[in-house]
């Protein structure tokens, strides 16, 4: 489920939710999808 | 559009131009009827002009918008909502994020080079078959009062996402690609030895080929698209995609993290505070009765809203550091 749904009829709650999930991406920034095609070790 | 008032109609845009002594919105305006003319997206009955039983006249509005850098934008926008709902689907699909990143994890393991293309004017390219006309407003300068029927696939009409969805599916099965039984809008082509993929979000392309200039050349020249932005890929939809020290091929929606930042401490006036993961447990948004937004907190809204690569890497709630 995505926060957008709720654009056209938005509650102090929903922002909440979308402050938590900046907060998260500002904890994670740099996070990046590393694509690696090397064997993995196992 | 942070500082910048947006009008909501042309005779707004004009007063914003006559205020600030410019004519960035006339200008764009301008930019954008050129194109409409360019692609002979409209057959112009002149004045009284009555196209017949068959068709029904709609609306067109010019929607207005400053982007990031400045540049001011206006894109003409049929009133689709005027027309009946088709009986047949006009239903147009995408690739997905995951086919994305299969994508490019098989053009890796395969060294073929990735690069990104965006087609312009997309819509444009594509006839409607939808039997509608506009009388010209302001806008049109000359052509003011005129009955104008529209011929293209403009943005805004019903089946315009799905006219487009066949037209560039046509000239990519005619390069010799067909799509991928998984996903459909993941085109591949058979060279011997190896495949070439072609994956299409509506008009951006990811091209994945041992010589992706070729591919760029036979739809530019023979297909007569109008390309933008082509070159290996650095920037599609929403991400950034970069190479590490060991020479992986990244992918991370940097800048639109920065952008969303920004706006947060522009909205919020302070830096979010760190959270571990992106929900809690137990979240259920849909059941939620705090109290409603009033209109400013409905404009926050929008400025925080999420891109799609934004939304892949927030959905990983196991993302590790880089």
């Amino acid at each position: 489920m995505t926060l957008s749904r709720f654009r056209a009829c938005p509650r102090q709650g929903h922002i909440n939710r979308v402050k938590r999930v900046i907060g998260y991406l500002s904890k994670f920034k740099h996070g990046v999808i590393r694509i690696r095609t090397d064997k993995p070790d196992c | 559009m942070c500082g910048f008032e947006a009008p909501r109609n042309h005779e707004q845009a004009m007063a914003i131009d006559r205020r600030n002594g410019n004519t960035k919105f006339a200008d764009a305006e301008n930019v954008e009827i050129f194109m409409i003319d360019e692609f002979s997206t409209f057959e112009d009955l002149g004045f009284g002009g009555n196209p017949g039983p068959d068709y029904k006249k709609i609306c067109v509005h010019m929607f207005y918008a400053v982007k990031h850098d400045g540049r001011h934008k206006a894109c003409l926008v049929a009133g689709g909502h005027l027309t009946e709902t088709p009986i047949d689907s006009v239903y147009s699909s995408v690739v997905s994020l995951c086919g994305i990143q299969l994508l490019t994890f098989v053009a890796e393991l395969n060294d073929l080079e990735v690069w990104a293309t965006d087609i312009g004017n997309a819509y444009l390219e594509s006839y409607t078959q939808e039997k509608v006309y506009i009388i010209a407003g302001p806008e049109f300068g000359d052509q003011q009062g005129h009955t104008l029927v529209i011929r293209k696939a403009l943005y805004g009409l019903k089946s315009s996402g799905l006219r487009w969805h066949e037209r560039l599916s046509d000239a990519i099965r005619d390069m010799g690609f067909i799509p991928s039984k998984a996903e459909r809008d993941i085109w591949m082509r058979d060279c011997g030895d190896h495949y070439e993929y072609i994956a299409v979000y509506v008009d951006d392309l990811l091209i994945a080929s041992k010589d992706p200039s070729s591919i760029i050349k036979t739809l530019s020249d023979e297909h007569k698209f109008k390309l933008k932005g082509t070159g290996a890929v650095s920037f599609h939809l929403g991400c950034d995609w970069f190479r590490d020290d060991d020479g992986n091929l990244c992918c991370a929606p940097h800048q639109y993290i920065e952008k969303v930042m920004d706006n947060y401490l522009r909205l919020f006036g302070k830096h979010p505070h760190n959270a571990h993961s992106p929900i809690v447990q137990g979240n259920h948004p849909e059941l939620d009765t705090s109290d409603l937004l009033d209109d400013a907190g409905r404009s926050i809204n929008p400025s925080l809203d999420l891109s799609n690569g934004l939304s892949k890497l927030v959905d990983s709630t196991s993302l590790p550091p880089s």
